[in-house]
């Protein structure tokens, strides 16, 4: 170990106050970005519970169409025996997703993780902008309460799909969301687009500037290749989705008709001026919102890389290959939004090519599932709660994305488009990969966070009990979607063509339902280990990255000496030295014997 | 360290016993008329006593049960039976689902009282959200039927409505259900149109001739109350069963066989449009685009708010659950959009008996030694609205029928 | 404890692969829980294509499944003697794995651009004009059997009528109820009148987006007779559920019979009031 000091460097502000202005700047306007990924995080978390509620909902109306829904139905429609209305239906698919996608997917990842780790793991002391950082947290919260408001303003929440396709979001008759409900949801997800813009303003500088000696561009770590690369997508596409957001509120607000057609009207109202294209917004939309579904799963490929190589023990296979895959993913990213409108009377010809580079984006994906195979491959496999995480990751992520290619073949999304196959297919990559990426990551870097370990057998319990309830969630609906049941319909079962899949519904709802209890015990074992968990050192998991020689938790300033990078992150059972892992801080032996 | 384990179960606990708790709705339940006690109580000066709102909701449900469980009071000749099939009723009637038996009831709730309401009110939960909004069974009138102003429609006519929908309005087609399903919802609709219209006549009964305080039917005398009640269903009863009576017959039209037939027609009708007798203009306006008269309002709106509605009062409407008052616009003809029906008798019941429950009034029909419209001049009408939206003038710049974009073959 | 997730990660392959096998078998309980019964005449280049994927991403998805579940068995730390294989990777491996589901992909792209051109951008044609040559500008397309148009909460349908032209006052006006011969190539130009609405008839394989101010063509051949949904398959407000229409195939004579009628019925000029309802 090296014996230069390299002092926590102090920032200027007093210590000394004690009180509630110094407890206000220390843990809720803080600057550091450990205390601001957690805020990302408990704050994500939360939401977390809110959007898998809103799926219950769901799941309940398409098992027992009509009934009386738990919770809601008494609280919001106890005059009609607890039967949601229609609308209702509307408002909770939108919501479930704008809150999954926005408030929980992206910000967990960027802003919880990208924020925890990236000084972290590349040996800096924080963020390259500390203000920036804050910001960015505090930025959710209007976001928060104009989302969280929508669900009280007139019609109890936007119903136009968290797609918002215009017309039906933009005239302010065509639905019952649609009036203040549907503003303030434009309001929130700009909201959340600056905050992510800030972070990636951020993690880009930081990863660029501020690694550690010895950290070259080619000795990062898997995740902060991937969070590096995420933060580019965000830096790039988030300005479109945030353009056309302001766009839409033109045309709902100030009269203006960039997406309405000559004469627009719903509903008998007036007809609006109009002379603009709805397919506009769809262009613009998925120009940021394919990107978008990238941002939701790299940063998660990339932390389940770290996983997997720790838990063999070997280091990751093909680390080149894996960062070009993040890469190509990310820049074919951009050329493949019209996958998504395929069926939208964009011209057919536009179809064929964007046809072509969404096949071709299955190539980065398989390249790197072969390599995550690789790497467990000739391993010593430890199966923590982490690991099994990453594998399942590994697993479900060839389910999503091989389930991609039939949407990606035009004439097959003929009849799958909007129909469960396409819900099935994000789902696996979202739920049963991202989120499942997510939960491996917690149970990883919680001893990091909080300096004590969560119970390995609950963790264990809940990732089983989760694992078996979302495939029988999900898995069919691969079958439902064969079948042509569609998206997003109140009571599908109206049609002769679907009337006897309603038992398989109920399955699948009594499935979601014991995956959303399970979380109770990840919720309870997070909570009590945070204060009674058993307390560990630096490195229980015996792993390599920098992040894992700061203590834990780490102090302000993140490290007490100067790390020194001698080699890359995977050197997991080389045969340099005798112990099975080879932290990157650790000098050559040579080097350590010019020492002695 | 004490184990905090201690304080995860119960809090467990008690999140479990909330979510329980808040599991049952009540069963779903007919609204009373706030709005309508309210117009009696400020037309009185007397408030309603709670008492006798229950004993009203009371008898109410001692004579048409609940939406769970409809009835029909029967008492020798007097009840619903004579207009509408109790099994019928319990088909539509109830939560969504099916018996034991597998046959299905609901129907009414799984297709119609998120718009209409459970009560046939007009204030589901989707109503205020929809333009027009949705009909109120309770005064009994309805627009689109056979028979003239202030008769009731015939059975007949409430399945047209049911199976053709009402085009250019929300309320869909439902053709494609099954011919006993549309019975049963023409039943049930039949049965909540009497109901709310004995509850509105009770409730004026209440204000109006019984003393503050007392209540319509007392426990320990009843029989005075429970006449009355007979006697207002009896009537309203009455009015139901006769309608198909009442329907207006429809001429043939006359005798076109040429062109020249025609444009002659076609002059005479555009006459009459313009002119005094018929006196289209006024509301339909000079261009026939409905700009005559964009200020009344309908019957279930006047009713409430009067012509004034900046009155003070429309506030304390409103918080009862009354929907915001929207004006009556006469119809844009050039559209080609035809609510009550397209067919030439569809057209001839609007313009002969107007349209109930609006500002379009019944022709005046020519009396000896008075002027009046013949039946002839009423075709002649007809075709003249029914050739308008083919007009030049009519290309309609609403409703994007123009191709903006047509896909090419390339 | 690790032999015990290697062979639930083993049971992904097995019941994954199984939830397949059943439905498409039409076994218990899963029958009829496939692909609808299709009755185009085109539709089978979509159903091939289909098959075609599911059966290939079956082969990687099995194979992918157990050699992960091999390599948790193999080599699982509790049971593994053997050091680690300190590799950081092949490139061989790479390129054959970068260059092979490369050439896949490609293959199946170019594959399908006939279907999705049969589809799409092939209108049927009445005949390809003077000159004789389809694909020039003086061809005479097939004129539509219908219009459709999507409204919020219906398919409103206007037939041509016995002049043969959209627009003209004998045009037969109705909502829902689809009727089209069986055996003949039909045209519908789609439309919308307020918002985006989907025009999905599962049964011919036909879906396409209608959108305010654009008009649109869909066209197929219906080999059966019998009755069929049309479902609406893009969100289009609080009644997207109900936009059901009914789709009825039939002989060109039951057709003509029924257009026939329903135009009688439009025309109805005559009431006289009955006894009783």
């Amino acid at each position: 170990m090296s014996s230069t000091t390299a002092g926590v460097q102090t920032h200027g502000h007093a210590h000394a106050e004690a009180g509630v202005g110094h407890f206000v700047s220390t843990y809720v306007f803080s600057r550091d970005h450990k205390i601001i990924g957690l805020q990302f995080l408990f704050s994500t978390l939360l939401w977390f519970l809110v959007g898998g509620l809103l799926a219950l909902g769901i799941r309940w109306q398409l098992a027992w169409p009509w009934t009386n829904m738990p919770v809601i139905g008494p609280m919001l429609f106890s005059g009609e025996g607890g039967q949601i209305s229609p609308e209702f239906y509307t408002t909770l698919f939108t919501m479930h997703a704008t809150v999954m996608i926005f408030f929980v997917i992206i910000p967990i990842l960027a802003g919880a993780f990208g924020n925890y780790l990236i000084p972290l793991m590349i040996g800096a002391d924080d963020m390259a902008f500390p203000t920036l950082n804050m910001l960015s947290y505090w930025f959710m919260w209007p976001a928060f309460i104009c989302i969280g408001g929508s669900f009280f303003a007139p019609g109890n929440g936007a119903g136009a799909g968290w797609t918002s396709y215009p017309p039906l979001s933009v005239l302010t008759e065509a639905a019952p969301g649609s009036g203040m409900a549907q503003t303030l949801w434009l309001l929130g997800v700009t909201f959340v687009g600056v905050s992510s813009m800030m972070g990636s303003v951020n993690y880009l500088t930081t990863i660029i500037q501020m690694r550690a000696p010895g950290m070259t561009m080619f000795r990062l770590p898997m995740t902060i290749w991937a969070m590096f690369i995420t933060a580019v997508l965000q830096a790039f596409a988030l300005p479109v989705l945030t353009a056309a957001g302001f766009m839409q509120l033109g045309d709902r607000l100030f009269g203006t008709g960039f997406f309405l057609a000559d004469g627009a009207t719903a509903n008998n109202m007036a007809a609006a001026t109009g002379g603009g294209q709805p397919l506009l917004w769809q262009h613009l939309f998925w120009f940021y919102s394919h990107p978008a579904v990238y941002v939701m799963i790299l940063p998660a490929m990339g932390m389940v890389s770290d996983i997997i190589s720790c838990f063999s023990r070997k280091p990751i296979f093909g680390y080149r290959p894996m960062v070009y895959a993040i890469a190509g993913i990310a820049g074919l990213g951009f050329i493949v939004w019209g996958h998504h409108m395929f069926m939208s009377g964009m011209n057919p010809y536009l179809g064929m090519t964007f046809m072509v580079t969404t096949m071709l984006i299955a190539l980065p994906s398989a390249v790197k599932v072969f390599n995550w195979l690789g790497t467990m491959w000739g391993g010593k496999i430890q199966f923590t709660t982490p690991m099994l995480f990453a594998i399942s990751f590994v697993s479900m992520f060839i389910i999503g994305g091989l389930s991609g290619i039939f949407m990606a073949a035009t004439p097959v999304d003929i009849f799958i488009h909007d129909t469960y196959f396409i819900v099935a297919h994000f789902h696996y990559v979202l739920f049963a990969g991202t989120a499942m990426a997510v939960f491996g990551a917690i149970y990883f870097w919680f001893p990091k966070m909080f300096g004590r370990m969560m119970n390995e057998t609950w963790g264990k319990l809940h990732f089983f009990l989760t694992f078996v309830f979302l495939n029988g969630t999900f898995y069919t609906m691969h079958i439902l979607g064969a079948v042509g049941f569609p998206r997003r319909l109140a009571d599908p079962y109206h049609y002769e063509t679907f009337r006897h899949l309603l038992p398989m519904n109920q399955f699948m709802s009594v499935c979601a339902i014991l995956m959303v209890s399970v979380q109770v015990i990840f919720a309870a074992n997070l909570i009590y280990s945070i204060f009674y968990g058993k307390p560990v050192g630096r490195n229980p998991w015996h792993a390599n990255s920098l992040e894992w020689m700061a203590p834990s938790p780490p102090g302000h300033g993140n490290f007490d000496f100067q790390p020194i990078v001698y080699r890359g992150p995977y050197e997991y059972g080389s045969p340099e030295v005798d112990s099975d892992y080879y932290p990157q801080i650790e000098p050559p032996p040579d080097e350590k014997k010019d020492e002695d | 360290m004490h184990t905090p384990r201690s304080i995860i179960r119960p809090l467990l606990l008690l999140g479990v016993v909330a979510l329980l708790v808040g599991c049952r709705a009540e069963d779903a339940r007919f609204r009373m008329d706030m709005v309508y006690v309210r117009k009696q109580e400020n037309a009185t000066e007397i408030p309603f006593t709670r008492a006798q709102l229950l004993n009203l909701s009371n008898v109410l449900a001692a004579v048409f049960g609940t939406p769970d469980d409809p009835d029909i009071l029967i008492d020798g000749d007097i009840g619903l039976h004579e207009i509408v099939d109790l099994t019928n009723l319990k088909m539509a009637a109830g939560p969504v689902g099916s018996d034991e038996m597998g046959f299905p009831h609901g129907l009414y709730r799984e297709h119609c009282s998120h718009c209409h309401g459970v009560t046939g009110n007009g204030l589901g939960p989707t109503a205020a959200f929809l333009n027009p909004y949705p009909r109120d069974y309770r005064q009994g009138i309805y627009k689109f039927k056979s028979t003239p102003k202030g008769s009731r429609p015939t059975t007949e006519d409430l399945k047209t409505v049911l199976i053709n929908g009402v085009q250019g309005t929300a309320m869909p087609s439902f053709a494609l259900l099954a011919d006993d399903e549309i019975d049963a919802l023409v039943d049930y609709v039949k049965y909540l149109s009497v109901r709310g219209k004995i509850e509105r006549d009770l409730i004026f009964e209440v204000a109006d001739e019984l003393e503050e305080k007392e209540l319509l039917v007392d426990p320990e005398e009843p029989d005075d109350g429970l006449e009355t009640v007979k006697m207002y269903l009896t009537a309203e009863v009455r009015k139901w069963a006769s309608a198909s009576n009442e329907a207006t017959a429809v001429p043939a039209p006359p005798a076109s066989s040429s062109d020249e037939d025609r444009l002659d027609s076609l002059a005479r009708g555009r006459e009459l449009f313009h002119g005094t007798l018929a006196n289209c203009v006024k509301c339909h306006g000079e261009t026939a685009l409905g700009d005559g008269q964009t200020t009344d309002y309908d019957q279930w709106t006047i009713e409430i708010f009067t012509k004034e509605p900046q009155q003070p009062g429309i506030g304390e409407f409103v918080a009862l659950g009354a929907l915001k008052p929207r004006n009556i616009l006469p119809r844009n003809l050039r559209h080609g959009v035809y609510r009550g029906g397209r067919r030439p008798i569809d057209l001839y019941w609007r313009v002969r008996n107007g349209i109930d429950g609006t500002p379009m009034p019944a022709a005046t029909m020519k009396q000896p030694g008075q002027k009046g419209l013949t039946e002839a001049d009423i075709w002649h009408l007809i075709d003249y609205v029914r050739s308008l939206p083919y007009e030049p003038l009519s290309n309609p710049h609403y409703g994007g029928h123009e191709a903006v974009v047509e896909r090419q073959r390339l | 404890m690790g032999r015990f997730w290697s062979i639930l990660f083993l049971m992904v392959p097995v019941i994954g692969v199984g939830l397949f096998v059943v439905p498409m078998a039409d076994m218990w309980p899963m029958q009829n829980h496939w692909l609808p019964e299709d009755i185009s005449e085109h539709g089978a280049s979509i159903d091939d294509l289909y098959y075609f994927i599911l059966y290939l991403t079956g082969v990687i998805f099995i194979a992918t499944g157990l050699t992960l579940f091999w390599f948790l068995w193999r080599y699982d730390a509790a049971k593994n003697p053997d050091p680690v294989k300190f590799a950081h990777g092949n490139h061989t491996l790479e390129v054959i794995w970068s260059i092979v589901p490369a050439a896949v992909l490609l293959f199946i792209a170019i594959h399908q651009m006939t279907a999705w051109a049969e589809a799409k951008l092939r209108r049927p044609l009445e005949n390809s004009g003077p000159d004789g040559i389809v694909g020039t500008a003086d061809d005479v397309y097939m004129k539509p059997l219908v219009e459709v148009t999507g409204r919020q909460f219906e398919w409103r349908l206007r037939y041509p009528g016995a002049d043969g032209e959209l627009g003209t006052r004998d045009d037969i006006y109705l909502v829902n109820d689809l009727h089209v011969p069986v055996n003949e190539e039909v045209v519908m130009t789609i439309k919308s009148d307020d918002v985006l609405h989907s025009f999905f008839l599962p049964n011919v394989r036909v879906k396409q987006d209608v959108v305010p101010g654009m008009r649109q063509y869909v066209w197929f051949k219906a080999k059966k007779i019998g009755t069929y949904d049309i479902v609406c398959a893009e969100l289009c407000g609080w009644g997207h559920y109900k936009m059901k229409g009914r789709l009825t195939v039939e002989s060109r004579e039951d057709f003509d019979r029924w257009i026939q009628q329903k135009y009688q019925a439009q025309e109805t000029s005559q009431f006289t009031a009955g006894p009783g309802d």
